[in-house]
């Protein structure tokens, strides 16, 4: 970052075609950009093959708020840009609104770029839609097909009974209506 | 301690791997490959594979999926598995299972590498909580659960467990073997159902 005191722009060119321009340092969040700029392998506008554009538009704000905060941290005298806190309710923020299927290629984006603190926030994200949901509102909400047969579907779901104890359908409980 | 369980005979040993392997293989006969593949690939074998995919049906590939439930909890991942197969493969992986059993004990005691090679000879990590964990957790877990579940299900049946999750999160030495036992015990039972059985 310190070399390229005078913003050197990179284009990136979604899947879907849109191309955006970016500082440098901004693009360098991703490690696989990263890695590309400094090799030097990086054409002029590098192709992002596997990411939409309004999907880019997102991981692009991430990584800008990466940059404001490593650059602003230098320039303060707070040595840490962010409590844990406030990283945490940022990320909560940034990922406010994010619906699955949204979800789902921010992940695969993320991945592909190599920029881990994007996947951590999706993962995390991912994780607590998932929790304390039913199988198959699971499938609903990020379009997965059930592709067991109802057999194997009964094998899969007795195996892991104990998981829906709480519903009246697998362990009918006095205690639930 | 560890060493009388796998000293009572490698049979005993072989015989619950053996009874594992079969089950296992009774699983993977139903399973089919639905789409192993990285990112893109897998966008364009969904696509052409289904045609209401195409737009939202955005697929994560095992790799991924693997990513998010390594930080799932066992509820969660045991949902996971009931998903499809691909979610069902992902979900059976046995380094979740034991990433699930050791969050559970501060100090295992031993090697992880040693616990591993008991564990896995006597069934598995997901079979180790499936039966000898998950019952002495669960009031605290069920507390832990019931909280995000209690939009859906306000009439909540568990109000009882008063104490706090985190409590019991941390096992000692002393836990564990007891697991573990219970889990040899489990399989020198099984091997004899068997044997008269069939």
């Amino acid at each position: 970052m310190s070399e390229s005191t005078e913003k050197k722009m990179v284009r990136l060119r979604s899947s879907d075609g849109e191309v955006f321009e970016v500082e440098e340092s901004v693009a360098k969040v991703a490690k696989t950009l990263q890695d590309m700029l400094e090799e030097d392998c990086a054409d002029a506008v590098i192709p992002i093959t596997c990411v939409r554009a309004p999907i880019l538009t997102k991981v692009i704000d991430y990584c800008k708020d990466q940059v404001m905060i490593s650059s602003s941290s230098s320039t303060t005298n707070n040595p840490n840009e962010r409590t844990e806190q406030e990283r945490k309710a940022w990320g909560q923020k940034f990922m406010e609104g994010v619906d699955s299927s949204t979800l789902c290629e921010l992940l695969v984006a993320s991945n592909f770029l190599n920029i881990e603190g994007l996947l951590n926030l999706g993962v995390d994200k991912m994780v607590s839609m998932i929790q304390g949901k039913y199988p198959q509102e699971i499938r609903d909400m990020f379009n997965v097909v059930n592709d067991f047969t109802p057999e194997e579907e009964e094998e899969i779901r007795n195996q892991n009974a104990w998981a829906f104890e709480r519903d009246p359908y697998y362990k009918k409980r006095s205690s639930s209506k | 301690m560890k060493r009388s369980m796998v000293g009572e005979g490698g049979d005993v040993a072989a015989a619950a791997v053996a009874a594992v392997v079969e089950e296992e293989v009774g699983a993977s006969k139903k399973r089919r490959i639905c789409d192993a593949g990285g990112g893109e690939e897998e966008r364009e074998e969904s696509e052409s594979e289904s045609e209401s995919e195409s737009e939202s049906g955005f697929q994560l590939d095992e790799d991924l999926l693997f990513e998010v439930l390594k930080h799932a909890d066992a509820k969660s991942l045991a949902t996971a598995a009931c998903v499809c197969k691909q979610w069902y493969r992902t979900a059976q992986d046995e380094r979740l299972w034991e990433m699930v059993c050791t969050r559970h004990w501060a100090n295992v005691g031993c090697g992880n590498q040693q616990l591993r090679s008991v564990v896995l000879a006597l069934g598995g990590f997901r079979r180790l909580h499936t039966h000898c964990l998950w019952p002495f957790l669960k009031p605290s877990a069920m507390a832990g659960a019931s909280l995000p579940a209690a939009a859906a299900a306000p009439s909540a049946p568990f109000s009882a467990p008063v104490v706090p999750p985190k409590s019991s999160a941390h096992w000692g030495k002393d836990e564990m073997h007891l697991s573990l036992s219970l889990l040899s015990i489990r399989y020198y039972e099984m091997m004899d159902l068997k044997k008269r059985g069939r």
